[in-house]
């Protein structure tokens, strides 16, 4: 990837319902990350996304943000899945 | 939020006699908040293990009962010597004890029989203090030890068992023991290079430091300190939880801003709006292998900044129990910061998350309300703290 191109902002919420929902197995998802992609994403933890309001219209927890979009119902394999497609598009 | 002129900070901690099970010493304290005043005991029980203590309890308590009562010393004393029996061979007490009945304004009163005499450190040494005899008709071979002084800020007075100043007896480095003089030594040094530490960190490195001097570095004997420290007290702040109407949610942040003391946040949402409120960045740490809460954050201006329900419940888990976990987790960073402090405010927030009560939430979380409560109440009870909770 172009080194000056933005990188993807993940970030994983750790609120308390989150955090026993799955999210704790979330933490270290980069080390799962092909290492060709590593560098086509900046992935935080951040103490909550306060998105458990609207868990009605999103779904259950972990809440996971990619740019900005929220997605719900978060598993490792998920996610990773997502990270990946979404560096493909990436590289197109 | 009301703030203390001084402090006592009180503390204890034992090591029992390695072939037993259990401290043949027994230290009780009651704090009575509404007169500012302070009630402690130390009583070192004839022997060890259970019977001992047993003794050293019963002494103990009775000795404190009293006090707080305000009776006569000399006529407890004799009180406390007649419900124990004496060795007939050895014409001595089943249990000793160490008093102090001492008040925020100042006035202290030692009562001593049997222990080691207390220590008083001021401005960094040791204070001898003239001591009144009293001699009991009954037990004339018994001397009741006791001293009236007033404390003035950070003076620390320091009771101990025989265990400490009897420690290595016997050994080639310290034939006759540790004694007196060579734990004043150890305290005056410890004192100067930190002059901050707690009375929970310093009767822990005394008795420590006592078993180092035993041979096999086993204790020989039970060894008991307990230190009370007079000075300004370390005060700290917990804000848990939103406000219960949003539109106050700066003005809360910024009381909790201007706190002047230490500051905690303990709550994701909470966190979030300390940081949009006061406009301070946050960013959450490594996590850490092996935690069951997830891991700190970091803001500017706040001492710690943990998760909410989960990380208090495990720290309440710690305070009562005592126990410790294998890794150095948010919740044991916590409860040694609520240690490590005199006087704990809680801002507690009442806005419910509906999501913490979702029946498809695997574990059932529990109230944050109820969960501060006991937090409190064992700090007052177990740990002698002044605590007051504000629901907001």
């Amino acid at each position: 990837m172009n080194e000056s191109a933005k990188k993807c902002q993940v970030k994983i919420c750790q609120g308390t319902a989150c955090f026993i929902m799955g999210a704790s197995q979330l933490q270290d998802l980069a080390e799962d990350l092909p290492e060709e992609y590593r560098s086509f994403f900046e992935i935080v933890c951040v103490p909550c996304l306060e998105l458990c309001n609207k868990r009605q219209e999103l779904g259950q927890m972990p809440y996971v943000t990619v740019d900005g979009q929220p997605y719900a119902d978060m598993t490792r394999e998920k996610l990773l899945r997502i990270l990946q497609l979404k560096a493909e598009c990436m590289l197109r | 939020m009301n703030e203390s002129p001084l402090f006592i900070d009180v503390d204890s901690y034992q090591r029992r006699k390695h072939t037993e099970h259990v401290c043949g010493d027994a230290f009780v304290s009651k704090r009575m908040s509404a007169e500012g005043r302070l009630v402690a005991v130390l009583s070192d029980g004839l022997g060890s293990g259970i019977k001992a203590n047993i003794l050293a309890q019963m002494a103990a308590t009775m000795a404190a009962r009293f006090t707080e009562q305000g009776r006569d010393p000399l006529r407890s004393a004799e009180i406390i010597m007649d419900a124990l029996p004496v060795c007939k061979i050895r014409k001595i007490s089943y249990a000793t004890f160490s008093i102090i009945d001492c008040s925020l304004s100042g006035p202290v009163r030692i009562v001593e029989e049997g222990n080691p005499e207390f220590i008083l450190i001021r401005n960094g040494s040791a204070v001898n203090i003239k001591k009144e005899i009293l001699v009991s008709g009954k037990w004339p071979d018994r001397h009741i030890q006791v001293s009236q002084f007033t404390l003035i800020p950070d003076d620390r007075i320091i009771f101990c068992s025989d265990g400490v100043t009897q420690a290595g007896l016997g050994s080639d480095t310290w034939p006759l023991g540790w004694r007196r003089e060579g734990l004043i030594t150890f305290v005056c040094n410890l004192i100067e290079v930190m002059p901050e530490i707690s009375s929970r960190n310093l009767a822990h490195d005394i008795v420590e430091e006592a078993v180092r001097k035993e041979p096999d570095l086993l204790s020989h004997d039970d060894i008991s300190a307990a230190v009370f420290h007079f000075h300004r007290p370390r005060r700290l702040l917990v804000w848990t939880g939103p406000p219960f109407y949003k539109e106050r949610d700066h003005e809360y942040a910024l009381q909790f801003s201007q706190f002047r003391g230490k500051k905690v946040i303990s709550g994701g949402t909470t966190a979030n709006i300390a940081s949009r409120e006061l406009r301070r960045e946050i960013s959450m740490v490594s996590p850490q292998r092996g935690s069951t809460v997830p891991q700190l954050s970091r803001m500017g201006g706040v001492d710690l900044v943990t998760e909410g329900v989960l990380t208090l419940a495990k720290m309440l888990e710690y305070l009562e129990e005592e126990k410790k976990p294998g890794v150095r987790d948010p919740a044991l960073e916590l409860a040694d910061l609520l240690l490590e402090s005199d006087t704990i405010e809680f801002m507690v927030g009442t806005r419910i998350n509906e999501a913490h009560l979702d029946p498809l939430l695997p574990v059932t979380l529990g109230f944050r309300r109820n969960l501060v409560e006991r937090t409190a109440r064992v700090l007052r009870e177990k740990y002698l703290k002044e605590v007051t909770i504000v629901y907001i």
